[in-house]
């Protein structure tokens, strides 16, 4: 088997950079993880949160949009950045 | 089944939401699973974890892993199987509780009380008092096994829940667990609960869906013993990394290979079929080895949530389906096709999710709207005549069946106003119907001015009687002669009540004895009320006589709980005891309503009992008695009538201010305030300021009650003087302080119009303030005969009941003119006591006619200063003296106007006129 790389699965944790319209702020870091979070303003001269989450399995991935959803926060993308490739 | 068993009521949940799923017969136990779970906790020393999670998409297993978790675990557990329907706070409590009360009966009570409540309670007020409820839950019977303390509440489904309140309610409980609590949560995302918290205190056990997935060994035992036959090792390798473990896949992998000729093609077929998706495949696969009867019900059956075979009969199309449903479904079971048994007796059923899904799937792809129309329309008829209402409407409602909702809920209005009384629910059916169908139906229009009638919003209520009167006019829609008589009574009801806090006895008296003669027994909610106004407006066009007979009669039989009209009738009797001053037989129906409540729970009549005894201490000086009256009541504000509820908060308020605790009485009247914003209710709102007014007149801030006084419109229309707030009465209070001639003419207009207003109305009670008030008028007018001949009358009204405050609310003025009354022959001893019970004043035996010794001009000076809110230091350096002597001259103002603090010598001498106001 060796060292394959794995496609991504529902059970496999992955990291994705989120782009939201509007602000986070830090009091979510109870709710869910994040890293490498910035506020630009985008081409109508409002704010966007980026950020890095965590490694997410699919359910939790689900629960954090929906989450945002809940926040009120306008998703504007998800994009899958990595994931543990490796079996050992 | 065909009419709903009255003693079951009809809204009443739905118990296989309770009921932990049966475990299938081929399941392969999760011991690696099981083990992480179990020594989580360990009987002895309680749960280590306040929640246990369990987050992986559809078809992993997590409902199986909890049923095998609780099946294994020595303590008791509360089921609930949540729905999207059930994403709704109160819905989703009384689900939980029902659960909860299936291991100890009768839990939570005051939770559901306030539940039953007209109006939700503020969020973290009903998350309160659920977990202080939580906590005592040993002290309830327990139906399980007694050596087994500790509960474990299971929510299964919970991404289900939308409701923010909801999540809310879920943090705390899961931040604050009492510790003989576990809270098990199966969802397919991630719930919005301060997960990395729970996490980084290891509050939280968490299995995902990589946990649930089958290892190769476990995909083996399973294969093997739901296949029967031997697999190659090839074989189990392909399905398990085709399905990646997946529980669901897993099965429909099985089920089809059970049915497969040659097992070996399939498996080889399934392998190379990587570009499908695999659950479509391989339901497809599975469906089409079922009959074409099977695959007929499987699609149509899929629009129930839960079914059983009677329903099931009466969604399918007889002609289609020979067989019964009953046996169809054994069928199913047996071949273990996706059903779930959600009870013991083998009656209710469901499919497991993702089938289900993928079954509605097909049916909308394959039937026609029509078609599916008819299949929601029979299965909300069936539901409905079980008494089902809740999922009836549900189904009503996706068939696009308007017509049929509103039957639905028009049907059951009858029910739900007249013996349910759940008014939460009744708001939960009219949200869900269109705002323009509501519009159109004088039932509806009617349900909810009734909601609005509990929660004493009057003035919102005569919009939807014109309307909903127009359409029983224009006859549109068409109803029964039957029916429109009826609606037509109610809203002769609900018109008398609103005449009657016009002051309009005679329209009021018309109204009300119309509804009740038009009005049958058993319509007891419309009888109630008529019968209450029927005795309000005799009452108020002054024919006490008939009034009280028709009490007389009403209350005769009280002792067999059959009367259900009596609390209702003694609530009109002791209204009409106050408003003609008997004081002492309020005091007595009143404790008569709280025995007979005690005994039948009816807590909205308890509160008024407590209100009226609260209103009997505070009228005639007892303050901390009041207190406690006015306190049980605001304690149940949420299942109070809101009537009661901001009067009590005045009464406390007052009862503070009475005994000194001005600061206490501000934070009541806030309160105060709060209370009337939450309810929206227009009329409290103006109200309310009308009290501020008048306590901040009480504690000597003149100048709010001034800025009030000015802005308030006396030309707006009185009610009749029930309750503690009349703002006219402030508005005289306050002129009369101000004191100028202008101010004083002013508040003589007033006062004449309020003298025709209260004799119209017959309100002997209110006579007494307005007298007493005259009295004042007339002395500042330099007419002191006058003042004290009304003063006489006044206290001739009141001595009977022994109405005390309404004398000392009016401060020393009225102290002094009641002193000259002890050369008069009028009820000596009373005034007597009243003049004792005046705040601190040494009212000296000599200099009648001087309150006070006169203050020095150098009190005089320290006075005005001290009003221009100067320390000793600021008055020492500006009068040239030092802080000693100002402390000295001040230490001489208190004791001459017989104060305690500077604040109320400045209130005291502007009172008397001895500083100029400012």
């Amino acid at each position: 088997m060796g060292k394959q790389r794995r496609k991504l699965t529902m059970y496999t944790p992955a990291v994705f950079r989120i782009r939201v319209q509007g602000v986070l702020d830090e009091s979510w870091s109870n709710y869910f993880g994040y890293h490498d979070m910035s506020v630009e303003e985008d081409e109508t001269g409002s704010p966007v949160t980026i950020f890095t989450s965590e490694p997410l399995d699919q359910a939790a991935l689900a629960g954090l949009i929906g989450h945002l959803n809940v926040l009120g926060l306008p998703l504007k993308s998800v994009e899958y950045v990595q994931h543990q490739g490796c079996q050992s | 089944m065909t009419t709903p068993d009255r003693k079951k009521n009809p809204f009443v949940v739905l118990q296989t939401k309770l009921h932990r799923p049966q475990l299938s017969k081929d399941l392969v136990p999760r011991s690696r699973l099981l083990e992480r779970m179990c020594t989580s906790q360990d009987r002895s020393s309680g749960f280590n974890h306040n929640l246990t999670l369990v987050s992986a998409p559809a078809g992993y297993g997590k409902t199986t892993l909890l049923c095998q978790w609780l099946e294994a675990s020595p303590h008791q557990s509360a089921w609930l199987s949540l729905d999207e329907d059930d994403s709704d706070i109160a819905v989703f409590l009384r689900y939980l509780i029902g659960a909860i009360q299936i291991v100890y009966a009768d839990a939570c009570p005051r939770t559901i009380e306030l539940l039953r409540a007209p109006q939700l309670p503020p969020l973290d007020y009903l998350t309160a008092t659920f977990i202080n409820e939580l906590d005592k839950l040993s002290e309830f019977p327990s139906q399980g096994d007694p050596a087994a303390k500790d509960l474990i509440l299971v929510l299964d489904d919970y991404h289900n829940v939308n409701d923010g309140k909801v999540h809310d309610l879920l943090a705390t409980l899961v931040q604050h667990i009492p510790q003989s609590l576990h809270l098990a949560i199966a969802t397919r995302a991630d719930p919005p609960l301060p997960l990395v918290h729970l996490r980084g205190g290891h509050q939280m056990l968490e299995v995902r869906a990589e946990d649930l997935r089958f290892t190769l060994e476990e995909a083996q035992a399973f294969l093997e013993r739901a296949v029967g036959l031997g697999l190659s090792k090839e074989a189990v390798t392909t399905l398990e990394e085709r399905t990646e473990g997946w529980a669901v896949g897993l099965r429909l992998a099985a089920l089809s290979l059970r049915g497969a000729n040659d097992p070996d093609l399939f498996v080889r077929t399934f392998k190379k079929s990587g570009h499908r998706h695999v659950t479509g495949y391989l339901v497809d696969e599975v469906l089409t080895h079922q009959s074409p009867t099977t695959q007929e019900f499987l699609l149509q059956t899929s629009i129930l949530e839960r079914f059983c075979a009677p329903l099931c009969d009466e969604v399918l199309d007889v002609a289609q389906f020979p067989t019964s449903s009953q046996a169809i479904i054994e069928e199913l079971e047996r071949t273990n096709l996706f059903l779930v048994p959600l009870d013991y007796r083998g009656v209710w059923y469901r499919y497991h999710h993702l089938f289900k899904e993928v079954l509605s799937r097909r049916l909308l792809a394959q039937y026609s709207e029509e078609q599916l129309t008819v299949l929601h329309s029979q299965a909300s008829a069936w539901l409905a005549r079980v008494g089902l209402v809740d999922e009836a409407l549900h189904h009503a409602l996706a068939a696009g069946d308007t017509a049929t909702a509103i039957r639905l809920v028009e049907e059951h209005r009858y029910e739900a106003l007249n013996h349910s009384r759940q008014w939460q629910q009744v708001e939960w059916w009219l949200d869900r119907l269109p705002a323009e169908v509501i519009e159109q139906r004088p039932a509806l229009l009617l349900l909810r001015a009734w909601l609005l009638h509990t929660r004493f919003r009057l003035m919102d209520i005569p919009p939807l009687l014109e309307r909903a009167s127009t359409l029983l006019n224009d006859n549109e829609p068409r109803l029964g002669e039957h029916t429109r008589l009826l609606l037509r009574a109610e809203i002769d009801a609900l018109r008398s009540q609103n005449c009657y806090w016009q002051g309009d006895g005679k329209q009021c008296l018309e109204f009300a004895q119309r509804s009740l003669a038009a009005t049958p027994s058993d319509q007891r909610q419309t009888r109630g009320l008529a019968l209450l106004y029927v005795v309000g407006g005799l009452h108020q066009t002054g024919d006490i006589a008939a009034a009280r007979a028709i009490l007389r009669d009403g209350l005769k039989d009280t002792q067999s709980g059959s009367n259900t009209l009596a609390p209702r009738l003694l609530l009109a009797q002791m209204g009409i005891e106050f408003l003609d001053g008997d004081l002492g037989s309020v005091a007595k129906s009143a404790a008569y309503l709280l025995d007979m409540v005690q005994k039948k729970w009816h807590s909205v009549n308890a509160n008024w009992a407590h209100y009226y005894l609260g209103r009997v201490q505070l009228e005639r000086n007892n303050p901390a008695e009041a207190q406690d009256h006015f306190d049980a009541v605001l304690e149940r504000r949420y299942v109070a009538h809101g009537r009661v509820v901001q009067d009590s908060f005045y009464g406390l308020a007052l009862a503070y201010q009475a005994m000194g605790q001005s600061a206490q009485a501000e934070q009541v009247s806030d309160a105060a305030s709060a209370y009337a914003l939450e309810t929206g209710n227009t009329a409290f709102m103006l109200e309310v300021e009308s009290f501020r007014a008048r306590l901040a007149l009480l504690q000597g801030r003149l100048a709010l009650a001034d800025h009030w006084a000015r802005a308030f419109d006396q030309e707006t229309h009185m009610i009749p003087a029930l309750f503690l707030e009349t703002p006219h009465s402030t508005l005289v209070k306050i002129l009369l302080t101000l004191g100028t001639p202008d101010h004083l003419n002013r508040a003589e207009m007033v006062l004449t119009r309020m003298q025709r207003f209260f004799a119209d109305t017959n309100t002997p009670w209110s006579m007494i303030e307005l007298l007493a008030l005259q009295a004042l008028l007339r002395d500042a007018q330099g007419d002191r005969k006058v003042a004290l001949t009304a003063l006489e009358q006044a206290v001739t009204l009141a001595w009977p009941g022994r109405f005390i405050r309404v004398f000392i609310e009016l401060g020393p003025r009225m102290a002094i003119l009641l002193r000259q009354l002890t050369d008069r022959d009028v009820a000596f001893e009373f005034v007597e006591q009243l003049l004792t019970s005046f705040p601190d004043f040494q009212l000296e035996d000599k200099g009648i006619e001087n309150l006070v010794k006169p203050l020095t001009r150098r009190e005089m000076d320290v006075l005005s200063l001290l009003a221009e809110r100067q320390t000793n230091k600021e008055i020492a350096q500006r009068l040239l003296i030092s802080p000693l002597t100002v402390r000295k001259h001040a230490s001489n103002i208190f004791q001459k106007l017989g104060v305690r603090g500077r604040r109320d010598a400045v209130a005291a001498a502007e009172n008397l006129g001895i500083l100029k106001t400012r």
